[in-house]
């Protein structure tokens, strides 16, 4: 298992959306193109720090986005 | 040369929009949304902040609420093809621009049934005749917020009171009014919000949008076009996400990077202040031409309840002949004839023959006020 997890979400102004609440929550988050397992429903996914998992998981289910899913990547 | 043409479109840009677009184009032009890559996401961000200011600019907590088109006209159709069936009734007003007009009339033939609800000679709506009209239940009431020929501010927080009251939702055409009146969605109680870019919100042509308001359920609403969003690639429906349902095919990106560059200028200059010297042009505007013996100003003649639109016209003269003295003579461009808005015509009592509408905006200043009414006081008097 590798240190990132990825979030999952619908549309990319919502992967824009949800990276810049990341961003200026404080957290190190990159946008990346979505690993193919996850399938495609947006091309674009965030990828943060696994060990933040809790918190991120907490701020993107207040912020009302449309999160799909959010994985441990390999 | 004095521009008095702000109705049609904005001009010039402030330079921010210019810098905005040709950043875009030079440093990160990818196609928004679709790629993962640097320049893609770049792109994507632009437009995303472009939503962001007009969030802000419209009061609307979430950005994604915008969904981007290519001006007024298209946020219009999107808003009554979307939302309108046979057999639905919908209200509207005698001071529409054809972008609304048009669609209405061709959903009229189609089973829609259209009511017009009147306005003055001054083109101000009557509140009493609305109400009336919404004691049959009614799908939709659609309002121009501000006339393209007059100015005429519509009372749109008591016509969305009553549209409310009645169960309709309330769709506002903005054309004329986003970015030179301060306008709160939620405030003013609109569900459905057309804007266009290129005029009082300064930005390029080819850009504008509907706000889908936080009251209103995107359920509703029928996109009218279908196609690649970037997102659920493997399915062969629309999704349903918003700005994604309505917004396919690539959009518009350099110039809803110059839009988002002209919303954030305007947000810095403060639209309170922009109405404020608007406000300032129109007063002494309408001062002057009052002087002026055999030419008639048509609308509220108030600068408090007009935006800084102006119509006119001389007794004895043909408007075309007016126009083109304006320009030849004294380089001022306005525009002359009916405004792609005959109904308001009609109301106002000038159809066919039409006005010359002196339209002013942020970039103009008193001295020109002053050299418009010095030409309009000659011309009048040959
Ligand atoms: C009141 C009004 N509605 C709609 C429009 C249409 O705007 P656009 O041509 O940008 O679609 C205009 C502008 O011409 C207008 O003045």
């Amino acid at each position: 298992m590798s240190q990132f997890g990825v979030v999952i979400v619908a549309t990319t102004s919502s992967a824009l959306k949800a990276e810049k609440l990341l961003r200026t929550s404080g957290y190190k988050e990159q946008l990346i193109p979505t690993p193919r397992e996850y399938s495609s429903d947006c091309g674009l996914a965030i990828r943060f720090n696994w060990f933040q998992q809790d918190e991120i998981k907490k701020l993107l289910a207040d912020s009302g986005i449309d999160v799909i899913g959010i994985y441990h990547l390999d | 040369m004095i521009y008095l043409d702000h109705a049609a479109t904005s001009w010039p840009k402030p330079p921010a929009v210019l810098r905005a677009i040709e950043q875009y184009l030079n440093d990160y032009g990818g196609n928004p949304g679709r790629s993962g890559h640097r320049i893609s996401i770049e792109a994507g961000r632009v437009v995303y902040e472009a939503r962001e200011a007009l969030a802000q600019l419209f009061n609307v907590p979430d950005p994604l609420r915008i969904v981007f088109t290519a001006n007024a006209t298209e946020a219009l159709n999107l808003a009554l093809y979307g939302l309108l069936k046979p057999g639905d009734r919908v209200v509207t007003s005698g001071i529409e621009h054809n972008a609304m007009m048009r669609p209405l009339r061709d959903l009229a033939r189609r089973g829609v049934e259209l009511q017009i609800v009147p306005c003055n000679a001054e083109g101000l709506l009557d509140l009493a005749a609305l109400a009336e009209a919404l004691r049959v239940k009614t799908r939709l009431v659609a309002l121009n917020h501000a006339s393209n020929v007059v100015g005429t501010i519509s009372p749109i927080a008591q016509a969305a009171k009553l549209a409310h009251q009645a169960g309709a939702p309330l769709l506002l055409d903005t054309a004329q009014s986003a970015g030179c009146l301060p306008i709160d969605m939620p405030a003013l109680g609109v569900d459905l919000l057309a804007f266009t870019g290129h005029k009082a919100l300064c930005g390029p042509p080819g850009t504008g949008g509907l706000v889908l308001g936080t009251s209103f359920d995107a359920q509703e609403l029928e996109p009218i076009m279908r196609g690649g969003t970037g997102s659920r690639s493997e399915y062969e429906e629309q999704p349903e996400m918003l700005p994604d349902k309505y917004e396919s095919g690539t959009v518009n990106g350099m110039g809803i990077a110059g839009l988002g560059a002209a919303v954030r200028w305007l947000l810095e200059q403060g639209i309170d202040n922009v109405r404020a010297h608007e406000v300032r042009l129109t007063r002494e505007m309408l001062g002057g031409l009052a002087q002026i013996p055999r030419l008639h100003v048509y609308g509220p003649r108030d600068a408090e309840k007009q935006t800084a639109t102006i119509s006119v016209s001389i007794q004895g003269l043909y408007v075309s002949d007016i126009g083109f003295q304006l320009d030849a003579d004294y380089a001022i461009l306005c525009r002359v004839g009916l405004h792609c808005a005959p109904a308001a015509h009609r109301t106002i009592g000038t159809f066919p023959e039409g006005t010359v509408r002196l339209a002013l905006g942020w970039s103009n200043t008193l001295e020109q006020v002053h050299l418009v009414v010095d030409a309009l006081q000659r011309i009048s008097s040959i």
